[in-house]
């Protein structure tokens, strides 16, 4: 079966006066039919270039220098113009980071949404009205505030009306660039069970895009933990929180879950990332590491299979 | 309207850091009809207090008042009604050199690590500008040992940062540099607001690690301001929660944690700790509904519209505060 | 409630690690990134290369000019030749000596607006920015109201009652220009307002002085340069219209006024082609040389803008 989406070596590089800035530095995933990956990362890891480099809406002075991206039949760096924009929207939609931003604040909700469908697809405008109205109401914004403008909405109601948006067009796969980083805690869990009655309602696929460990454990299948512009591991999700391989993803996922008592003092993976435009030898990861070698130095450590469908990028794992 | 018994919990502790009576803070409404002045009633009658060297943590949602208690706490917000009473004194009363006093008494961390240094002044301008202000420090000389004290005991490397623009450090980075700029002035209370809720994850925790250390080291007394009860229960000593503008519940953290009274506090806690079966009492999340206005708040208890375990009398009147074990107190008709 | 996290994507894949060990000057390393940043831009080095040319040319007017520009010195209306390299106009005079004048005259009058208008502007625009609503409210409609006025009409009664000086033309083009620039320092200063580290700063004591000088001017800097700027082309635009108007100081030779005096000694009929075009194109390269550097300005108080 064809998976919704095949990211192979993809390189996406920002070319400023500090020299080349390898934002994502040649990674390869998959998000099958009716999956969820979550893509899991610090700030400034790479991951919403990548998701912006499927969309192909990375701006210079960044540029996709290599790779493929592989959607539902087609290759999506070869696009032209007119297939392109057939492909967004319709085949693969975003939610960008920070709901306000994705929504005008002159226009009303559901002509928003209506535009976004007429725009793609050879509707008329009542029809393109009735889907809104249909995508407001399967979000949970009742009619009568269909006619609001973005201002008027709380910031849950916002991100939920972005979902109506980025689904109207029935997509394959849909993107989601940290959906809930701004959201209070009991907010983040309706939009979070609401993505997840979505995705069972439309069966998408969907590459879900976070800092934050912890909602990808319940929501995703499937977890790729990037570091640096590179993958460090990728398991299923019960997998990389029972068995997590990789030096930083324990890190992380300690520094979730807090092992001391309270009062104690909270466990932190020690150090920050890397400067991007430095280049750096051997593991990007290493100068952070508790268990780095000799070997870590000289060569970066390539992603591969350790056990069943969970792969690793680090000598010290794989070379036992 | 205050109830007495509010303030008899709070006149109990009278030796405390911090009283605070029957506060209410309203500001002026956009919008609405003509000629119709509406309000916000963002704090609506909030009494309590703040022990020496206690972690006290304010939880709440957005619109439930949280960060605006904690901005008339600073003096940055006036009250409309009620006072605050900082060791024993009025701080509305304070004038001059009382006011500069406490002024370096008090001071804040604030919540977004981008918005909150001055992006025209490199980290030591930032950090010796309260010493500047304050005339402390002698000289050149040892305002820049100061500050050179202060960036290491929040964990960075000096030389790094010293010198450097905001813009050039990362969000972990600056909120450090926030904190070693509170406690310039060698404050002995500190005000957090969502001190972490915009960093990633992974640094959360090394930045809750450096106010503990701080309050050690220093002997300070915090107001943890946030929404996540993760950070309160890994930091403090006590949990408050609001809603609406009103406190909902409050206890020591570990009895919050072991139990909690208020039904609000139970859709925090669950959220929270992630646990099945209040998502069995709750029902499909979409059924919560959101936070209500606070230009026109729900009558009776403020949280009852939302309220499954709501009985006839919380649409009638507000609940009092009651102490339903020792030291906690809960605004319920029907607590849990 | 909880800000939107919103950096742009080059922020975001630019992790920023611990910043440069070096220790400099910080004065000195300020400036040399602006400079820097400048050489860069080409924009912005040929709006720089403009606009000191011209105030060189203007600087150096009378040794730079082959001739009085009042002088008689011949036949009228020659065209351009190696005595005259723009010609003569209808009086004989010399039109390259009234060019280079007249950069002189022109960006006196600009300068002086823009001063004058930004000094204005920015003590009015704070302090709306930073008084009771009242007397924000109280300002504010005081500028609508100057805004409105049709400035044209009270030009010329202010040129009938007080005659036709430069100074009188300085004067009425500061009164008119400075609203603009306070309404635009005080939505600028109102939004630095709201800013947290405003909000540190109270919290260290400052004042209400102190925060207005000490953080907000510092902030709103950039722009106000900006318009600044911009200013000094829309003061002598308007010196140049007022005087094609007739309401100019004849007794000054600015770019205006030899348009003036060319449309009034028919130029365009007897061949004076030189003398018509030259100073409007003097005006329209000025313009063009701080609109390239204009937009540069922002880099001299932004540091945030610098090292991209």
């Amino acid at each position: 079966m064809n998976p919704a989406l095949r990211v192979t070596d993809l390189r996406v590089s920002f070319f400023t006066r500090r020299g080349e800035v390898k934002a994502v530095d040649g990674i390869s995933f998959e998000v099958g039919r009716g999956e969820v990956v979550g893509l899991a990362g610090e700030s400034g890891c790479g991951k919403s270039t990548t998701a912006y480099a499927i969309l192909r809406l990375v701006k210079p002075p960044g540029r996709i220098i290599g790779g493929s991206v592989y959607c539902d039949g087609a290759e999506v760096l070869d696009l032209d113009e007119r297939e392109l924009r057939s492909f967004r929207w319709k085949k693969v939609s975003m939610i960008f980071q920070g709901a306000m931003n994705s929504l005008n604040p002159v226009h009303r909700i559901r002509d928003q949404i209506a535009e976004a469908v007429t725009v793609h697809e050879h509707v008329s405008r009542q029809e393109a009205l009735a889907r809104a109205e249909e995508m407001l109401s399967l979000v949970g914004i009742s009619r009568s505030r269909t006619t609001d403008y973005p201002h008027q909405f709380s910031g849950g109601m916002r991100q939920r009306a972005v979902i109506a948006m980025a689904l109207a067009l029935s997509p394959t796969l849909l993107i989601a660039d940290e959906p809930t980083t701004a959201l209070d805690v009991v907010v983040e869990r309706q939009v979070l069970e609401l993505l997840k009655d979505m995705k069972r309602r439309f069966d998408l696929s969907v590459l879900f895009i976070t800092h934050d460990l912890s909602t990808l454990a319940e929501f995703s299948n499937r977890i790729a933990i990037m570091y640096a512009g590179k993958l460090a591991e990728t398991a299923g999700t019960k997998q990389l929180f029972s068995n997590p391989l990789h030096p930083y993803t324990s890190g992380l996922v300690r520094s979730l879950t807090g092992l001391t008592e309270r009062g104690g003092k909270l466990w932190s993976i020690p150090g920050s990332p890397p400067d991007l435009a430095a280049e750096i030898e051997g593991c990007k990861f290493r100068d952070r590491c508790p268990v780095a070698t000799e070997a870590c130095s000289k060569e970066a450590p390539e992603l591969l299979e350790v056990e069943q469908e969970h792969y690793v990028a680090c000598h010290s794992v794989t070379n036992g | 309207m205050t109830s007495d018994k509010d303030v008899e919990i709070v006149k109990q502790s009278s030796n405390q850091m911090f009283e605070i009576r029957n506060l209410k803070v309203y500001f002026p409404a956009q919008g609405g009809e003509l000629l119709r002045r509406r309000v916000v009633r963002a704090v609506d009658g909030v009494s309590f207090s703040i022990g020496h060297g206690e972690v006290l943590s304010l939880v709440g949602e957005s619109g439930s008042g949280k960060t605006t208690i904690g901005r008339v706490i600073a003096r940055l917000t006036p009250p409309a009604e009620g006072a605050i009473l900082f060791e024993g004194r009025d701080i509305a009363s304070f004038r001059g050199p009382e006011l500069k006093a406490y002024r370096r008494a008090v001071q804040m961390i604030f919540q977004d690590p981008y918005e909150s240094l001055n992006p025209r002044l490199t980290v030591f301008s930032t950090i010796t500008f309260p010493m500047r202000i304050q005339g402390i420090a002698r000289d050149e000389n040892e305002m820049r040992e100061r500050c050179i004290d202060l960036l290491t005991r929040v964990g960075l490397r000096h030389a790094d940062v010293i010198d450097n623009y905001p813009h050039e450090l990362s969000g972990g980075e600056r909120q450090r540099v926030s904190i070693a700029r509170a406690l310039a002035l060698r404050p002995r209370f500190i005000i957090a607001d969502e001190p972490v809720s915009m960093l990633d994850i992974s640094i959360r925790s090394s930045i809750l690690n450096v106010l503990t250390e701080l309050k050690e080291q220093y002997g300070l007394t915090y107001l943890l301001i946030t929404h996540d009860l993760r950070v309160a229960y890994y930091t403090s000593d006590r949990i408050m929660v609001a809603y609406l503008g009103k406190l909902m519940e409050t206890a020591s953290t570990e009895e919050f944690m072991r139990h909690q009274f208020h039904p609000y506090s139970r859709l925090l806690f669950s959220a929270f700790a992630d646990l099945s079966s209040t998502e069995q009492q709750w029902g499909k999340w979409g059924t919560t509904g959101e936070i209500a206005s606070a230009i026109d708040p729900p009558g009776g208890c403020r949280f009852h519209p939302r309220c499954p375990f709501r009985v006839d009398r919380c649409d009638k009147e507000p609940p009092p505060l009651s102490e339903l074990a020792v030291g906690h107190y809960v605004a319920c008709f029907n607590p849990q | 409630m909880k800000a939107n996290e919103v950096r742009d994507l080059g922020e975001e894949s630019l992790p920023i690690g611990a910043g440069e060990a070096v220790r400099e000057d910080r004065g000195s390393r300020a400036w040399r990134e602006i400079w820097s940043a400048i050489r860069h831009d080409k924009r912005a080095l040929a709006g720089l290369c403009i606009i000191v040319s011209f105030a060189t040319i203007g600087l150096i007017a009378p040794y730079a000019s082959p001739y009085d520009p009042f002088a008689l010195l011949g036949a009228p209306y020659q065209p351009p030749s190696w005595r005259h390299i723009l010609g003569t106009d209808n009086l004989g005079r010399d039109v390259l000596s009234q060019v280079i004048w007249g950069a002189r005259v022109s960006l006196f009058v600009g300068i002086v607006v823009a001063l004058v208008v930004t000094a204005i502007g920015v003590t009015v625009g704070l302090i709306a920015a930073t008084s009771h609503s009242l007397v924000d409210e109280v300002l504010m409609r005081f500028c609508d109201i100057l805004i409105i006025i049709p400035k044209l009409p009270l030009t010329i009664f202010v040129a009938a009652m007080l005659g036709r000086g430069i100074w009188n033309i300085i004067a009425v083009l500061a009164a008119f220009g400075w609203p603009a620039m306070a309404r635009m320092v005080r939505s600028e200063a109102l939004s630095v307002k709201q800013r947290p580290y405003v909000d540190a700063a109270r919290m260290a004591g400052a004042s209400q002085l102190q925060i207005t000088f000490l953080i907000i001017l510092p902030n709103i800097l950039p722009l106000v340069m900006a318009n600044a700027i911009l200013t000094i082309i829309s003061g002598i635009m308007s010196e140049a219209s007022l005087s094609f108007l007739g309401l100019g100081d004849p007794s000054q030779m600015s770019w205006g006024t030899i348009i003036y005096f060319a449309q009034m000694g028919g130029a365009i009929y007897n061949g004076g082609w030189a003398w018509v075009t030259a100073p409007g194109l003097c005006i329209a390269l000025m313009g063009l040389g701080t609109n390239f550097f204009g937009s540069t300005v922002n880099l001299i108080a932004n540091p945030r803008l610098r090292r991209r």
